[in-house]
């Protein structure tokens, strides 16, 4: 693959994006898409819809996989393998599984990871009747309302910990951590904290990031743990500024707590930067206290040569 | 009615073979199971390892076990199933360990070398580069074990069975067994069967087949669990060197598979039951604790799983005729090493039924099913093209030819998809692919979503 064209890994409301900042500025790029639609998990989220409708101009390559085999890291298609040496992952959200999250007991049908409710959802298929997503956030919330108008009787939205977000009326959020499914073919209760609920299908909505492919530069959901369409805009701005960035001098960033910085090396000439907690609260920045209530904020770095993060009242 | 000369009860790793190698010398074979695929049993959740010889050493079990691993580079070898052998690794890592090693070391040397498995010592520099994730101060290194892909192993010897012409029942559970002067009854919930000859496979539910034909036997189910991360964190089999060990924090290592995963287990649960395969917290702060001291953990934990042993009332393998017949050859308690003892249960099992009368034909060769999946391809640095280049799972390289291959080859459930592609097995289990493999599985097979299952009955997936 010609090494003067950006590779970017996935056709979501990040990739998209950075797709189209970088075009912006000059660069070449080829958008490659596993599914055969564009939009990630986006496509359920109205404020990102609004977004993703003006990039539609932006060509994809649908049906087209990065994956990394034997050591080395290929576009594959239809049409054939071809060598990738670098590239930027834009690919989204880990889904971790449910072992990684403590959740034990029986290996029935009916646990789902966010993804694959959403991808069978979109089909026209539904994934169950009594549902319970395991996860309080944006994204389950909107496919809590997407399932309900697909017909599912009960939903419920179980949050592992207090989490600052509004949830319509019609949506029950209970509080815990659910530690094992019960099921012979079918799932038939989870066990949320010490109290058992009934239900025939648990939906895994607990997110993180990740980049499978070494050498890659990485944006969006897969950079850090953002829920607003407009976090994941500044991520591919940010990136776009970066990669334009003809110095190789770096402001130094020094980080105390669970805070995550984007990006993960900051170019002297970036004038901004982005900092996320998705639990919200307040952090200094050189001394400077920024409000984080929407899980994120994009500071001014201008002209710093280094910068000191830390949570606020810790 | 049907008609065959071996009806084989169970299409676990044990009946499979026995057809396979009944079928070879061009006996007609019918397979019944209640599952609606083949291996899906006991043989589904275990650890995938040939082992050497188990204690008590004189026991039915050690004697096939070290039999069985010596069948099995042939085995492997003619269906071309992926395998590896490697060391057991015995790792002392305090200074207790360190100090009970040189006896160990000469135990273990007469007993396992007069078998044929080499032993040696491993030091401190030496135990580093082998494996540089251990942590230990020396360790035993015990030759002659292997890891095998056992649902590579059991749709491939599936595959060869039904070229060979083997009848498969399957979603049929046998319900009773009637033995007369010159054949045997077989009811299942779909009919009746004859045979010349029963060979009584079925696992865990062994015993209750050989009751049928008065043969008096009990089988429990002890459970055993495992975490599987998703990278490889060893070479070898690494194991604590401990010289005895409390029930429920006993057995299992540190083991590498080989597609590139490492399970840390079995342990051996303290509470005894046939049917709860469920992963318990206090089971996974076994394995944590147990494996941890030893190894660096490389790569997240993707799954945990158990699995039944079948363990007979005696503690050891029990292969016999039933007293009122030798038309019936029953093979209960085929608990661990089991997978590594089938082979040499199968010969045993054809020498059983050839000594009671039955005829066995000259050997037939085997089909050939050697195969390159699209993963193999692309390892190899090889072109793919067309629906081979369709990837459904990017995290096992798994595309639309892979699907539709497993498909031909008898898949009948998402689980039959996912044990004989990988599909779903890697980092993201299934986050980008089980949704797209449900409506590729259903267009190939004609099977409406709805009606596809998981993996057993009502195991439903969409309405
Ligand atoms: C946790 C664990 C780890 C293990 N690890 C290893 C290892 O690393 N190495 C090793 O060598 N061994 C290992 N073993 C042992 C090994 O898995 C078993 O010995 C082996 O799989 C048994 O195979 P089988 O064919 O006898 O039984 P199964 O695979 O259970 O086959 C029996 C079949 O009979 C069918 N059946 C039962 N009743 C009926 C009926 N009435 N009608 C129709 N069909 C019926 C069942 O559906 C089933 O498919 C392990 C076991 C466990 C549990």
């Amino acid at each position: 693959m010609d090494s003067g064209v950006n590779v970017i890994a996935g056709a979501g409301l990040s990739g998209l994006t950075l797709a189209r900042e970088l075009l912006d500025r000059g660069f070449q790029v080829r958008v490659l898409e596993l599914r055969r639609r564009v939009g990630g998990i986006s496509i359920i989220d109205g404020d990102a819809r609004r977004i993703l409708d003006k990039l539609s101009d932006i060509p994809v390559e649908l049906e087209k996989a990065i994956v990394r085999v034997g050591g080395r890291t290929l576009a594959v298609s239809r049409s054939g393998v071809e060598g990738v040496v670098r590239g930027i992952t834009a690919i989204g959200f880990r889904v971790p599984s449910p072992a990684e999250l403590g959740i034990l007991g029986d290996r029935p049908s009916g646990v789902f990871p966010f993804h694959v409710a959403l991808d069978l959802t979109m089909e026209g298929l539904s994934i169950g009747r009594r549902i319970a997503i395991y996860g309080y956030n944006r994204y389950s919330v909107l496919l809590a309302e997407k399932l309900l108008e697909a017909g599912a009787r009960e939903i419920y939205i179980i949050a592992p910990e207090k989490t600052p977000i509004k949830t319509p009326d019609h949506i029950e959020v209970l509080e815990g951590r659910v530690r094992r499914v019960k099921g012979v073919a079918r799932v038939e209760s989870v066990l949320v904290g010490s109290s058992i609920l009934e239900v025939d299908t648990l939906v895994t909505a607990i997110f993180k990031t990740w980049n499978p492919f070494p050498n890659f530069d990485v944006v969006g959901h897969a950079a850090v743990e953002v829920y607003e369409p407009q976090a994941l805009v500044e991520t591919s701005k940010l990136l776009a500024d970066n990669m334009a960035c003809e110095s190789n001098e770096r402001i130094g960033v020094v980080v105390e707590g669970d805070i995550q910085v984007f990006p993960r090396v900051v170019r002297r000439c970036l004038k901004r930067i982005l900092i996320a907690r998705p639990r919200g609260g307040r952090v200094k920045v050189n001394g400077v206290s920024v409000d984080l209530s929407m899980g994120y904020a994009v500071v001014d770095v201008g002209g710093l040569s280094s910068v000191r993060i830390s949570v606020e009242g810790v | 009615m049907e008609r065959y000369d071996v009806v084989v009860v169970g299409s676990g790793i044990v009946g499979l073979l026995v057809a396979y190698e009944l079928s070879k010398r061009g006996v007609s074979v019918a397979v019944v199971d209640e599952n609606l695929e083949p291996g899906f049993g006991v043989s589904k959740g275990h650890a995938s390892v040939i082992h050497v010889i188990q204690p008590p050493f004189s026991s039915l079990k050690s004697v096939l076990a070290v039999h069985g691993n010596k069948l099995y580079d042939r085995l492997v070898g003619e269906l071309g199933v992926r395998y590896r052998r490697l060391k057991a690794l015995l790792v002392a890592s305090n200074a207790v360990q360190l100090a009970i090693l040189p006896l160990l070391y000469i135990v273990l040397k007469l007993l396992y070398e007069t078998r044929g498995f080499k032993v040696g010592i491993v030091g401190g520099r030496e135990l580093r580069d082998v494996e540089p994730n251990v942590r230990g101060w020396a360790a035993i290194a015990v030759d002659g074990y292997a890891i095998v892909d056992s649902f590579d192993l059991i749709y491939k010897l599936f595959e060869a069975c039904r070229s060979l012409g083997v009848v498969f029942h399957l979603g049929t559970r046998v319900t009773g067994v009637n033995v007369s002067q010159d054949c045997v009854d077989i009811e299942t919930t779909r009919g009746s069967l004859k045979a010349s000859f029963l060979v009584n496979a079925a696992g865990l539910n062994s015993d209750y087949i050989a009751l049928q034909t008065g043969f008096k036997v009990r089988v429990e189910g002890r459970r055993g669990s495992m975490l599987v991360f998703d990278r490889l964190q060893v070479r070898n089999i690494v194991t604590p060197l401990v010289l005895l060990e409390r029930r429920g924090t006993k057995g299992g290592g540190v083991i590498p598979t080989t597609w590139g995963h490492t399970i840390w287990g079995p342990n051996l649960a303290s509470d005894i039951s046939k049917g709860d395969r469920g992963v318990y917290h206090e089971d996974v702060a076994v394995l944590l604790r147990r494996f941890s001291r030893i190894v660096k953990v490389r790569g997240r934990i993707i799954k945990a799983y158990a699995g039944l042993r079948p363990t007979s009332h005696k503690g050891d393998f029990i292969i016999a005729y039933s007293p009122t017949s030798r038309r019936v050859v029953n093979i209960v308690g085929i608990d661990s090493p089991g997978l590594t003892a089938a082979p040499a249960i199968a010969v045993m099992v054809l020498d059983m039924l050839r000594k009671a009368g039955l005829k066995l034909g000259l050997k037939r060769r085997p089909p050939s099913l050697r195969y390159l999946s699209t993963r193999d391809k692309l390892v190899l640095g090889l072109s793919v093209q067309g629906d081979e280049g369709v990837i459904v799972c990017p995290c096992m390289s798994v595309s639309l030819a892979d699907i539709a291959r497993a498909v031909r080859g008898g898949a009948r459930t998402l689980d039959g998809v996912i044990f004989r592609t990988k599909l779903a097995m890697g980092s993201c289990q299934g986050q980008h692919c089980l949704g797209r493999a449900l409506i590729e599985f259903s267009r190939m097979t004609g099977v409406e979503p709805r009606y596809v299952v998981k993996g057993g009955e009502g195991s439903w997936i969409v309405e």
